[in-house]
């Protein structure tokens, strides 16, 4: 009997876009400061408590779900924003290795794998890891759009500085070292290595988002997991084989608040709908006995907006 | 029964020490033996073939590389299509800190970074494509490579001290090779270690390690099997280099031989090899090394 959920993944399930902690001016439209603090202008747009990113998470959706349900299933959300899966095999290791109430057979995980265009590397300076988040294209023509952090939008001024200070080395690797066909390769073999040693070694997992893009050299690959994969799509609608992907189609942020909170991460509407497909793909994987729950028909954001106007 | 091997390691399985094409002198040597003057034959999968002539054996090795490299070839030998998995054995020789792999867009090639992990701080062995080149070669070699010129690695220096971290790599390394086990495992691969990979965690030894030793009389890696020899003791001090020796690694084939038989893998009787089997070889050996240490060539 599953008795504890960890979900590993990106900000999409970290709950990104709802960085109500978050200490960094927000801009408007045009660039000038708003006088408030992104968090402060997160705050003014939603009004559902308590003001944590894991609350406006679909993990955190799920755990109210599953409490109301009266499940004594826990939710630990290992994911971070800005990450991506080297975080997600190291932190899964952790787990494993170094937890003490890690026990396998009672335990679901639910992985949200993310593709290219992010390296993870030790930075001594920090002691800690840091990611670089940079431009894929096919052809590597775009060095510039780079960025490196320890934690996107939590970083500290001397964060910032001691990053900065290092940047060109950085970037220097990223023009010598990053090929972005090859990293597609190396994401795509350590994905499928990934899922092998989870089905070989008998952990409970589900996927809720595959890499957008595999190498065609495994393409071979991709049919084995889907019974492992959740389905998430409106009633009678395209069903996708990644939440964020579903999200993304006018269920963002920037849908959800008409642009007046400019962020493409899932909305809160978007992970209390996407915390009921997980809690369906539960059921159909059968790690709980229950009765699906009824998936609306589409909604359309822009309509409650015409009817409804801010 | 098997009718192909795969090699996967470093210098130890590739036949390091045994560049003939660099140094002709050490031919000298092993003159008389009716050995082919080729680092694949000197090698103990070269050796191997010639007690296996009906099975292929392919050699993956190479010199300066480590697990990263036998990761990436071997897995997606397995993802392929055409692949044989019943048929097939792999054989492993795990390396462990002290290489890193990185692809060089300017080559559009793997390179790999040798340091010395037990230094503090981390001092580097070299960068390299392709290490055992002829000094010209190397340098010509060196030059190519990004970031780099003839007498220090310098953005690599910067790079290590700044992102390089013993505990944090140790990590990696465990849970890579656990995974890779893990996925051979989970398609059914044969596979058997020449080295094995000691370093991932103790509860999954019995898992992914026991039952894929081989039997190099009490030990199961080459790396402790007859230590002493080495190609500068079998050559008398002639050629100095600490990779195995000739004699060792027609030990190490023989060895792989009765452990194919005892598991079936192939047919046959064991050879029960034991060192004094090759004393012939190692007289003349040490024949033609006393004359060359005379200073006749």
């Amino acid at each position: 009997m599953i008795k504890k959920i960890y979900t590993f993944g990106t900000s999409c399930t970290a709950g990104g876009g709802f960085e109500f902690d978050c200490k960094y001016d927000f801009l408007n439209k045009d660039g000038t400061k708003s006088g408030k603090t992104r968090g402060e202008h997160i705050k003014s747009i939603y009004s559902e408590t308590p003001y944590t990113q894991e609350h406006y998470s679909y993990p955190g959706q799920l755990s109210e779900l599953l409490k109301n349900k009266s499940y004594s299933i826990d939710i630990e959300n290992i994911s971070k924003q800005g990450y991506g899966n080297e975080r997600i095999q190291r932190k899964f290791f952790e787990l494993i290795h170094n937890s003490d109430d890690f026990k396998k057979d009672e335990s679901l995980l639910i992985f949200e794998f993310s593709d290219l265009s992010r390296k993870e590397f030790y930075f001594n300076p920090f002691q800690n890891h840091v990611i670089m988040n940079y431009k894929a294209d096919p052809d590597d023509t775009d060095m510039e759009n780079m960025t490196i952090a320890k934690s996107y939008f939590y970083d500290s001024y001397e964060d910032y500085k001691a990053i900065t200070k290092y940047y060109n080395v950085f970037k220097e690797f990223r023009e010598n070292f990053i090929s972005t066909d090859n990293e597609l390769i190396e994401v795509s073999r350590k994905y499928y290595l990934f899922l092998e040693f989870l089905k070989y070694n008998k952990y409970n997992f589900l996927i809720s988002a595959i890499p957008e893009i595999i190498h065609p050299n495994y393409f071979n690959q991709e049919d084995k997991w889907k019974k492992y994969t959740i389905e998430f799509g409106f009633d009678g609608h395209h069903k996708y084989n990644s939440f964020n992907l579903f999200a993304d189609n006018g269920l963002t942020i920037s849908h959800e608040t008409n642009e007046a909170y400019g962020d493409p991460h899932p909305s809160l509407f978007a992970n209390k709908i996407i915390a009921k497909m997980v809690f369906n793909g539960m059921i159909k994987n059968n790690y709980i006995e229950d009765d699906i729950i009824p998936i609306p028909k589409k909604i359309n954001f822009n309509e409650n907006f015409e009817q409804n106007p801010i | 029964m098997i009718n192909k091997i795969y090699v996967f390691g470093t210098s130890f399985s590739e036949g390091g020490g045994f560049e003939f094409d660099i140094d002709k002198g050490i031919s000298y040597a092993y003159n008389g033996l009716g050995e082919v003057f080729t680092k694949e034959n000197f090698s103990f999968p070269g050796q191997l073939r010639k007690l296996l002539p009906n099975i292929e054996i392919v050699n993956l090795s190479k010199s300066g590389y480590g697990n990263e490299r036998m990761y990436r070839l071997a897995s997606d030998i397995v993802f392929s299509d055409n692949f044989d998995v019943d048929n097939s054995l792999f054989i492993f020789d795990f390396s462990h800190l002290g290489r890193k792999e990185y692809f060089s867009r300017k080559l559009n090639k793997h390179i790999v970074l040798n340091y010395d992990a037990n230094s503090n701080p981390i001092s580097l062995n070299g960068v390299a494509q392709e290490y055992n080149k002829s000094h010209e070669e190397y340098q010509k070699d060196i030059e190519t490579l990004p970031l780099l010129d003839s007498n220090n690695s310098n953005f690599f220096s910067t790079w290590v001290a700044l992102t390089y971290n013993e505990p944090t790599q140790h990590e990696l390394c465990c849970s890579n090779a656990t995974i890779f086990l893990s996925f051979l495992k989970s398609r059914n691969v044969k596979y058997l270690f020449t080295d094995p990979p000691y370093f991932i965690n103790h509860r999954d030894y019995d898992n992914l390690l026991e039952n894929h030793y081989i039997k190099f009389q009490d030990k199961a890696s080459t790396h402790d099997y007859y230590k002493d020899r080495t190609i500068t003791n079998e050559t008398d001090g002639y050629h100095e280099d600490e990779h195995y020796g000739l004699i060792k690694n027609k030990l190490i084939a023989s060895c792989i031989y009765d452990e194919l038989i005892k598991r079936n893998m192939i047919s046959g009787s064991k050879l029960n090899k034991n060192i004094k089997d090759f004393d012939n070889i190692q007289k003349i050996i040490t024949k033609n090394t006393n004359y060359l240490n005379k200073g006749n060539i």
